[in-house]
């Protein structure tokens, strides 16, 4: 379970986040979702530790990530939106690494069968510079499921990746739902988060101006235009002057 | 069109220095760049502002010589002549950025203006170049403006790099018509034995004419330099690249004015020629300028080492668990990284260096005197290790806080990571001063004891090398701490990238980085020299010398870790609090 409460985050005077509260409970998959500079990026970054939040708490699977944060971020994982990986280490060695952070017992028949789901078994002696853009995205995604976390978050996690790769994230992230996984997944691909989030939050200034679930939303904008698509939703919501009440 | 190409470089430059300018609002890059302006204006300005006309460098070529000098400079500027025509192998490119590739290479411009655009930015960094080498110098030119000077090298290296290109587009042509690069190596090689030839059978004449004390006298010496160089062919090679060094060494304003007519004739023949053998350059171009991108992205990460192609994963310095202390990933993981700079070339060239050297002293001095004077280097060595270890081996925070959001989400505490990333290079450099320390014990001449103390049987060296051993971990884990915490609290002034490490400021910042690590290592030894000067003196009273001295080295080295100890809790506070996005 992720949740956040009174998040805020200030860079100087500017609020990037403000008073944001929300809960994503295990199995759930959230949609991030705004304008750019709305502040997905940095809420994500102040949910997974990263950075410090000016106020608010943040709890993962119960863990307050301010006073105890080992054991929050031993459930967490975090997928920044660009795949970030040792020059050089090799894939193998990437993953025996990230074994020995997270003391992943019997990891070694974990990691083969992540790798063969990822078809990255044939690269497993590459270096990350020897691997393409989707490879290396692959790669990130089996160093932070090894540890099975129970917490995780997305930043634009389709950025990169081919049809066939698309299709594999969205089963992956599906079947670690179904296995109660929390889940945020901060993105502006609308149809995306139509496919495969159970909740929808959207930012605007970093502030949060819709959240529900997919079908509450939709039900709330509905309202005023029947059969209203989730992209209709995300300009009305974001373009109003007062946001309306979730 | 070309306006166009002025426009960015103009446009590009401003706004590099209006970023420059900007910077200076923080007060830390305004310290740096004062510091800066003001070691270029006391270093590298003064032959501009100290060579007025009728003023030569303290150290100016005599006259008498200045015939030798100009065949000697036309000489060496001939190897690279040579070299540019026989050792390259791959087609004729042109530097470019990836963004002047994006935008150029589709634009409808002709190949002769990007030709054009390329030797524009050539010439400006050539001006700059220039001015270096006026600076290196401006001691041995004849009295004269040190702006003459400038000039005279700008139009020398401006011809060579026009030689250059036009060399190597003349080289892809051949190779378009079939000529390889061994033919054309063939011949270049038989061309250049014939002149090694006539040259030495010259020289071999002209030498035992040559007077006992021929380097006293100038004139001799440039008659022999006349005969052996100065008839054909011989001459002809060389006519053309000493009218390039004349303006050089020509003395006044006159005689400069006389020398550089010519060299800028010569200039403008390599300019035509250039553009009429130009070549198809794009394909080689578009793969030199990802190359340099891949280079700058890894050295605006600070892993310079990592700029080259890699094709081969590092080997696991040992098997690693998954249970056990976790900082121990971390320092598995920068080994790995250190293999990168630490390669078995690297070690097979020191031994072939090292090995016949020690052989060479050992046959040399069979009195083992030579090995003696290897043992005190290595005693040199061991302590600049020390001192200049932490600044080469950077396996550690500073290579990884581009890497900050991953890594701050580690399960680890902050002091737990920071302990993880410094312990390889701790590591490293302590087994490096190890082995020093043993092979200077072994071979350094034995020590007087001091205070009258008796050996008991036991080499003082040793003794001596125990307490540096027992000092050396806790002394690396303190600066690397030191080296550290400057990256995680002025990452600006540590890491390169966008926001650093270019410009005046920047220079001024690492003296003052500098400065400020070795104040700071002084004020930390201050605690352990004064409780190891205590133990010592004690322990002598009670024990003597040869116990008191590694008994004062444990103390000391106790304090310190202790001290390194509290450093680390605080830095992996600081470092847990740090926000990325400032």
């Amino acid at each position: 379970m992720i949740e956040a409460a009174g998040l805020t985050k200030l860079y100087g005077q500017f609020v990037a986040v403000d008073d944001l509260s929300f809960v994503v409970q295990p199995g759930e998959v959230m949609g991030l979702v705004g304008p750019n500079g709305a502040g997905k990026t940095t809420t994500l970054r102040c949910v997974s530790g990263v950075i410090p939040p000016a106020r608010g708490t943040v709890r993962i699977c119960g863990h307050d990530l301010a006073t105890a944060p080992l054991a929050a971020k031993q459930e967490l994982a975090y997928f920044p939106d660009e795949p970030r990986l040792f020059e050089y280490l090799s894939v193998r060695q990437h993953l025996t690494f990230t074994a020995r952070l997270y003391h992943v017992r019997d990891h070694e028949p974990k990691a083969k069968a992540l790798l063969a789901e990822l078809e990255l078994a044939e690269k497993a002696d590459k270096l990350p510079g020897e691997l393409s853009r989707g490879m290396k995205q692959k790669l990130a995604i089996a160093c932070g499921l090894l540890h099975s976390p129970k917490a995780i978050l997305f930043d634009e996690p389709l950025t990169g990746l081919d049809p066939h790769g698309i299709r594999q994230m969205k089963d992956t992230i599906l079947r670690l739902a179904r296995e109660g996984t929390a889940m945020v997944i901060s993105s502006h691909l609308l149809h995306l988060v139509g496919e495969i989030c159970s909740h929808i939050l959207i930012l605007k200034q970093g502030r949060k101006v819709v959240h529900g679930t997919l079908a509450e939303v939709r039900q709330r904008f509905a309202e005023t235009a029947p059969g209203v698509s989730l992209e209709e939703v995300f300009f009305r919501a974001t373009a109003s002057t007062e946001p309306p009440s979730p | 069109m070309i306006a166009a190409l002025v426009y960015l470089q103009v446009c590009s430059a401003r706004n590099r220095l209006l970023a420059q300018l900007g910077r200076l609002r923080k007060p830390q890059y305004l310290l740096g760049a004062v510091i800066g302006f003001a070691y270029l204006g006391f270093f590298f300005l003064r032959p501009f502002a100290s060579a007025s006309p009728g003023t030569g460098g303290p150290a100016a070529i005599p006259p008498d010589w200045q015939p030798v000098a100009e065949m000697a400079v036309a000489f060496a500027f001939f190897a690279l002549v040579a070299i540019t025509w026989i050792v390259p192998s791959k087609r004729a490119t042109l530097d470019f950025t990836e963004a002047e590739v994006a935008f150029l290479f589709p634009a409808p411009l002709a190949r002769r203006t990007l030709i054009h655009f390329r030797l524009l930015k050539t010439q400006l960094a050539l001006a700059f170049s220039a001015l270096i080498m006026t600076f290196f110098t401006w001691r041995l030119m004849p009295p004269g403006g040190a702006w003459r000077l400038a000039l005279g090298w700008w139009v020398l290296m401006g011809a060579m790099e026009l030689h250059r290109l036009g060399a190597g587009f003349f080289r892809t042509r051949l190779l378009d018509r079939g000529v390889g690069n061994w033919v054309r190596r063939g011949l270049g090689l038989g061309l250049l034995a014939l002149l090694g030839l006539t040259v030495w059978r010259r020289a071999d004449a002209a030498f035992a004419a040559l007077p006992a004390d021929a380097l006293a006298q100038p004139r001799a010496l440039a008659e022999f330099a006349q005969t052996v160089f100065g008839q054909p062919p011989m001459s002809w090679v060389l006519w053309p690249l000493r009218l390039l060094v004349r303006p050089l060494l020509a003395p006044g304003l006159a005689g400069f004015a006389l020398a550089l007519l010519p060299a800028l004739g010569l200039f403008a023949l390599l300019y035509v020629w250039v553009l009429v053998t130009a070549v198809a350059f794009e394909e080689t171009a578009l793969e030199r300028a990802e190359q340099r991108s891949r280079l700058i992205a890894a050295a605006r990460a600070g892993n310079w080492h990592l700029a080259g192609p890699r094709t081969r994963e590092g080997w696991a310095p040992f098997r690693l668990p998954a249970s056990g202390p976790r900082p121990v990933a971390l320092m598995w993981k920068n080994l790995i990284s250190a293999q990168s700079v630490l390669t078995s070339r690297l070690g097979i060239l020191l031994l072939a260096m090292l090995v016949p050297m020690a052989i060479g002293v050992g046959i040399a001095s069979p009195k083992a005197a030579g090995l003696k004077v290897m043992g005190a280097m290595a005693v040199g060595l061991a302590p600049m290790l020390v001192l200049v270890g932490p600044d080469l081996a950077r396996f550690d925070l500073r290579q990884d806080l581009p890497m900050a959001d991953v890594i701050k989400t580690y399960p680890l505490r902050g002091w737990q990571l920071v302990l993880g990333e410094i312990l390889a290079p701790v590591f490293i450099l302590t087994l490096s001063q190890c082995v020093l320390v043993a092979v200077a014990a072994a071979l350094f001449p034995s020590l007087q004891l001091p205070f009258g103390a008796r050996s008991a049987g036991v080499a003082p060296q040793a003794v001596v090398a125990l307490s540096a051993v027992i000092l050396s971990p806790v002394l690396n884990l303190t600066l690397l701490l030191l080296h550290n915490a400057t990256a995680v609290l002025f990452p600006a002034w540590v890491r390169l990238g966008p926001q650093g490490a270019q410009g005046f400021e920047a220079m001024g910042q690492r003296m003052l980085l500098m400065m400020g690590h070795l104040l700071s290592l002084m004020l930390a030894l201050l605690p352990p020299a004064g409780v190891g000067t205590v133990v010592f003196l004690l322990a002598k009273f009670a024990v003597g010398w040869l116990v008191a001295l590694p008994l004062a080295a444990l103390a000391a080295a106790l304090v310190l870790g202790l001290e390194a100890g509290l450093g680390l809790k605080w830095l992996g506070d600081r470092f847990e609090r740090m926000d990325i996005t400032d």
